[in-house]
């Protein structure tokens, strides 16, 4: 007899069937994959090829499944009550998919199904040889991510009990369209690093590690990090526009678990060139393709096992990290292990002409994004480190980072813009002048430019410690220059000399050698990127910010630039830090009072599943209005904490951006509290991007489908047609992009938010309490982590309650200090940071005061440079007897009908 | 119930791609299958294409190509063993692998030129490149010549000439370890056998085999790039890998 106070959902019956026989499928295409090829019984090997389809289509059932469960808002089962509700739009329903861990993990298991299906649709025939164990190694990560979600997540789980009328919805900051986006890019991007890593254990098993399996590998990597790119710089858009602390990357942990793969793919993709050129490291190469997968698995297990704290993070699930430590575990017994047994056909003689070739540029190159990608999981890791050895949990905030990453982001730079300029084998000392002579004035004048008509460009920063200071922004100026010199160089050279073969016009020379040469010139495209992204990231260093609280709306008379709801845009400096002063009465595109801000209205909306409280802003440039912006908060009536969101408002201008947050309000006085930022440079982030991932498609140009657009003789006007069709892409997507970045326009409806948001007691917005009033407190005040456990923020950003009080602390802490004099500010803010100490711990500190953190990575950087110069000095010695001794010492006198075909076949190669 | 071994739709997830006459039957009956369901679909809801009826539209056609491929799985593993050489090697055979080798070179003597044109290399530099691009091409162009006209050696002098260039190769590779040292030790000794077993396989096959050489470990012999020195392709394994080809060649 049926109980029917049991809730019965047919929608989970099936998904779950649906997702017992994916596994048993998936066992069975491990064993027939592996015996298939192991016996070479090609039965076998079709059956495992077959199930990997058939896994897929199991898998695409099972989340067609949960999403019908959500667009039909099935709350019997669990996982569709806890991220959903009635009053979603259906497109948040839809993207629900994805929002909780039990979800995250389908819809891993969905692309990487998807994606396996289309790698072994294209490769099944190239491959024959190895695709058994290509097939068991994508099964292998498919049947353990599947075994987590029917043993300790599974979505389709339903309530024992009488299931709730509606769901509590979706977390309201995954309520962002870039978050609709950005998980799925970032897994793709995860998930495309499991076929590079299935071929390289294929060709390893096989034993077939000839130049056929790099070439495969490799297009595979370049859509791992052309998604983890994307994934990454989505991210930073949502952290951007929905957290509202004015930035876009703050080194949390789980923006992290996405940066460390892509360093090591990046890694890669420069490797295998060398591979390709010189058939030189291909073990280096093969443990890149294995270190990059398991760092998609490490960052996976950061993220869902809780074992670091973060915003992103999905929790602490101790189970799921047992799980994925044995998983971990197990990867790098056996890729190591078939390295290990391989070592012999991967063993190759490595040997360099000169260190002044492309090839060491790559392996520089190569040194520092691992040593990039080892500082980030070490700093990253460091925390859990440090409360596994003393039982204290020590922070690393963003500053520590930053004093890292800077220099060695610096020194990749240098290289993207070196390296093109080098040749493979050797240059000689005359080409390397004739080479890097314009990209070097192009730098040298950049610099004294800006020294000379910015001369806020002098302002030092700290890189690696506290006690070395350099001027940071201005040699990422010179560095961005010497790239654009050094890649526009190389462009206009190239059209010459395409010009010259071809005769043709400079624009068809230019497209032609872009289409001809597309992963090179695709790849500097992806250098030019790089360099207009680090232009957008030198802007952080000018980043400026005011807090303020205006009584009530008002008017502003622009006439007279005055008006009683108006404030200014003004940064005080003080002499008191010497290099940070610059001279007030220089007027640029970052001198103060530039804007002038008017609160013009505080209104109170609402909607189905949400309150909204919104601030109308006018924003003046020189007294003249240039648009009016919507800051807003949210309150959803179904989040589970009392936390309302923020809606930040944006005008984006080509110098800067301005952003505006309503940090408290007060319905009935009308009293509110902004906070502005003027971000420079930051659109240039943005655009940076979309060039990198331009170049990332060009790389990834078929060779059909290049002949196929070679194929008619092509008319003046359809050739400018062409050029016009590719000027309007680039530029929609850049109107697109920015075009994204609008103010939030005023919502519609009721009544619900509560009077007083934000607000203290004083009736003065928290965010705008007790701002530092010297130079020593800011510094102090940035270097101390709010204790509140918001976001990681430091007491200087943070615009709660407990940092308002605590900035308090800091002045008081300062009060006995004479701060005009160098040894009283060093000796205030070290009293400021004992205390703090005293009182919080080292968890309070953004940087360890521990000289652990800063020895190790250190000492690992310094020491593998100099291992790198050792053995480069080996292999550049042996490489220039082995050049002598192999070349030949006159012409090989060749039969002339051989001569004349080859010139032939040469005329007719591009 | 008929026989899957016979009704099984020819493989074609890898393989020959041989011609099946009832792949198009099979793949006529799916498309039905799933044309059907939708439409059924699309009646149960009176034709109203909401984001539920899309949604299991897909799964439809998800519980569709599940069926398929897990039938396909099963006909698969019962089917008749595909014993051929294409079974297993590498696609391109002997001709597309110098094919390969040919574009690479010509691309690497155009590159060496740009580079010239560019600035990058100087004269000296370049020429020497070039040379040496030059002289590996015409070599490459002139065994694609002989294979296009059939003026192959007999199968008893490839082998032989293939046994005395890995012998030579494993001669000059440096002994890097013990192991590397045993392991050339017993291809040493592998040699007579082999040479006497190649000598067998030569007795047995006749005279005239197909001129296209598809035997992975031979083509993998000829030296893919232009710079790199054999010695990296050329394993004790690829000795026992060759003896194990040409006792499969003799039994078949």
């Amino acid at each position: 007899m049926t109980d029917h106070s049991v809730p019965f959902s047919p929608i989970a019956l099936v998904g779950t069937i649906a997702l017992l026989t994916a596994y048993a499928v998936g066992a069975w295409c491990v064993a027939a994959g592996i015996a298939g090829n192991a016996r070479k019984s090609r039965r076998l090997v079709n059956s495992a090829v077959y199930g990997l389809y058939g896994f897929t289509a199991l898998v695409g059932l099972a989340s067609a499944l949960i999403i019908y469960g959500f667009v039909t808002h099935d709350y019997a089962i669990k996982y569709v009550a806890a991220t959903s509700d009635t009053t979603m739009s259906t497109w948040y329903k839809v993207t629900s998919f994805w929002g909780a861990l039990d979800g995250s993990l389908l819809f891993w298991v969905l692309v990487l199904g998807l994606f396996s299906t289309v790698a072994i649709v294209v490769n099944v025939k190239r491959h024959r040889d190895m695709i058994g164990y290509v097939v068991a190694t994508i099964m292998v990560v498919q049947v353990f991510f599947l075994s987590l979600l029917i043993f300790n997540n599974n979505p389709f789980e339903t309530y024992l009990t009488a299931p709730p009328i509606d769901g509590r919805g979706l977390n309201p900051l995954l309520q962002n369209y870039w978050m609709v986006i950005h998980p799925p890019s970032l897994y793709v991007g995860f998930v495309a690093a499991t076929i590079p890593f299935a071929f390289g254990i294929g060709a390893l098993a096989s034993g077939r590690l000839d130049d056929l399996w790099l070439g495969s590998v490799r297009s595979w990597m370049l859509i791992c990090f052309g998604f983890l790119s994307l994934g990454l710089i989505l991210g930073g858009r949502w952290a951007y526009e929905e957290l509202g602390w004015g930035g876009y990357w703050a080194w949390d942990p789980v923006e992290n678990a996405g940066f460390m793969p892509w360093f090591t793919a990046t890694a890669f993709l420069h490797a295998a060139i060398i591979q390709e050129q010189r058939g030189m490291m291909k073990t280096w190469n093969i443990c890149l393709v294995v270190i990059t997968f398991f760092l998609t698995i490490f960052g996976t297990f950061m993220t869902r096992s809780g074992v670091v704290q973060s915003v992103h993070a999905f929790g602490e699930d101790n189970e799921l990290a047992v799980n994925f430590i044995v998983f971990m575990a197990a990867i790098l017994i056996v890729s190591f292990g078939l390295i290990v047994h391989r070592s012999n056909k991967l063993a190759t003689k490595t040997e360099f002409d000169s260190f002044y070739s492309r090839e060491f540029a790559f392996l520089l190159n190569n040194w520092i994004l691992l040593a990039c990608a080892f500082f980030v999981l070490f700093a990253t890791m460091f925390p859990t480190i440090s409360e596994a050895i003393d039982g204290s949990r020590v922070s690393v905030g963003p500053e520590f980072f930053n004093k890292w990453m800077t220099p060695l982001g610096l020194s990749l730079l240098v290289l993207a813009g070196a390296a093109p300029l080098l040749a493979w084998r050797r240059t000689t000392r005359e080409r390397l002048w004739s080479q890097f002579m314009f990209p070097t004035a192009v730098m040298a004048v950049t610099i004294v430019a800006l020294l000379i008509l910015f001369p806020q460009t002098k302002e030092t920063s700290s890189v690696f410690a506290d006690q070395l200071e350099l001027p940071i922004s201005l040699i990422n100026f010179g560095i961005c220059a010497f790239v654009f010199g050094s890649i526009g160089q190389e462009f206009w050279r190239g059209m010459l000399v395409r010009r010259r073969q071809t005769g043709s016009d400079p624009l068809t020379s230019l497209i032609g050698l872009v289409l001809s040469k597309r992963r090179k010139y695709g790849g500097y495209i992806v250098h030019l990127g790089v360099a207009v992204m680090f232009f957008g990231f030198a802007g952080k260093a000018y980043e400026h910010m005011i807090d303020r609280t205006v009584e009530v709306p008002g008017k502003y008379d622009a006439r007279t630039g005055t008006g009683e709801s108006s404030f200014a845009f003004t940064i005080e400096r003080t002499k008191e830090n010497g290099v940070k002063f610059h001279d007030p009465t220089f007027i640029g595109p970052f001198s103060e009072s530039r804007y002038t801000f008017t609160y013009e209205n505080l209104f109170h909306t609402s909607d189905d599943h949400k309150d909204a409280v919104t601030a109308q802003v006018g924003i003046y440039d020189y007294g003249e209005r240039v648009g009016t912006v919507y800051p807003a908060k949210w309150d959803y009536h179904k989040s589970s904490d009392e936390q309302l969101t923020t809606e930040v408002a944006i005008k984006v201008r080509v110098a800067e951006d301005v952003y505006l947050v309503l940090t408290g309000f007060d319905l009935e006085s009308k009293q509110a509290n902004f906070r502005v930022y003027v971000n420079p440079l930051i659109l240039w982030v943005w655009v940076g991007f979309l060039m990198l991932a331009l170049g990332t498609l060009v790389c990834l140009i078929p060779q059909k489908v290049v002949d196929m657009m070679q194929w008619k003789p092509k008319t003046k006007l359809g050739r400018a047609a062409d050029v016009g069709i590719v000027i309007a892409v680039a530029f929609s997507l850049v109107l697109g992009l920015a075009s994204q970045a609008q103010a939030a326009t005023p919502a519609t409806g009721g009544e619900h938010v509560p009077a007083g948001m934000g607000m203290g007691n004083a009736g003065e917005g928290y965010a705008a309490q007790n701002r530092p009033m010297s130079g020593t407190s800011e510094k102090a005040m940035k270097e101390l982590i709010c204790p509140c456990g918001c976001a990681r923020q430091d007491i200087h950003n943070c615009d709660c309650k407990t940092a308002a009080d605590l900035r308090a602390k800091v002045e008081g802490l300062l009060a006995g200090y004479d701060l005009n004099t160098e040894q009283g500010r060093e000796q205030g803010y070290a009293r400021v940071l004992d205390a703090f100490v005293a009182d919080y711990g080292e968890r309070v500190l953004a940087t360890p005061r521990s000289k652990f953190p800063w020895l190790l990575p250190m000492v690992a950087a310094v020491g593998a440079l100099g291992l790198l110069v050792i053995v480069g000095r080996r292999w550049v010695k042996r490489g220039k007897a082995d050049t002598a001794a192999a070349m030949p010492k006159k012409d090989v006198v060749a039969d002339d009908k051989y001569v004349d075909k080859l010139d032939d076949e040469l005329s007719e190669t591009d | 119930m008929s026989d899957p071994r016979v009704t099984a739709p020819r493989d074609s997830a890898s393989g020959p791609n041989h011609a099946d006459p009832m792949r198009w039957i099979w793949r006529g009956v799916a498309g039905a299958t799933l044309v059907l369901g939708w439409v059924f679909i699309l009646w149960q809801n009176k034709f109203n294409m909401t984001v539920p009826v899309v949604v299991i539209g897909l799964g439809y056609l998800a519980v569709v190509a599940t069926v398929a491929n897990l039938w396909r799985v099963g006909a698969s593993a019962v089917a008749p063993e595909d014993n051929s050489p294409e079974a297993w090697t590498k696609p391109l055979g002997a001709r597309g692998e110098l094919e390969k080798e040919k574009k690479t070179l010509l691309k690497a003597i155009k590159e060496a030129e740009f580079d010239l044109a560019m600035g990058k290399l100087s004269k000296a530099d370049s020429d020497e490149l070039i040379r040496m691009y030059r002289a590996r091409a015409i070599e490459v162009i002139k065994a694609i010549d002989e294979l296009d006209a059939g003026d192959v050696a007999s199968p008893r002098q490839r082998i032989q000439r293939e046994v005395q260039a890995r012998l030579a190769v494993d001669k000059e590779k440096p002994k890097k370890d013990k192991k590397t040292a045993r392991a050339n030790a017993d291809a040493k000794a592998a040699e007579p056998k082999l040479v006497a077993e190649t000598k067998r396989v030569v007795d047995t096959q006749p005279v005239d085999t197909k001129p296209v050489d598809t035997d992975p470990v031979k083509t993998e012999s000829i030296e893919t790039d232009p710079v790199r020195t054999p010695a990296d392709d050329n394993s004790p394994e690829d000795i026992a890998a060759a003896k194990a080809t040409k006792n499969t060649e003799a039994t078949s």
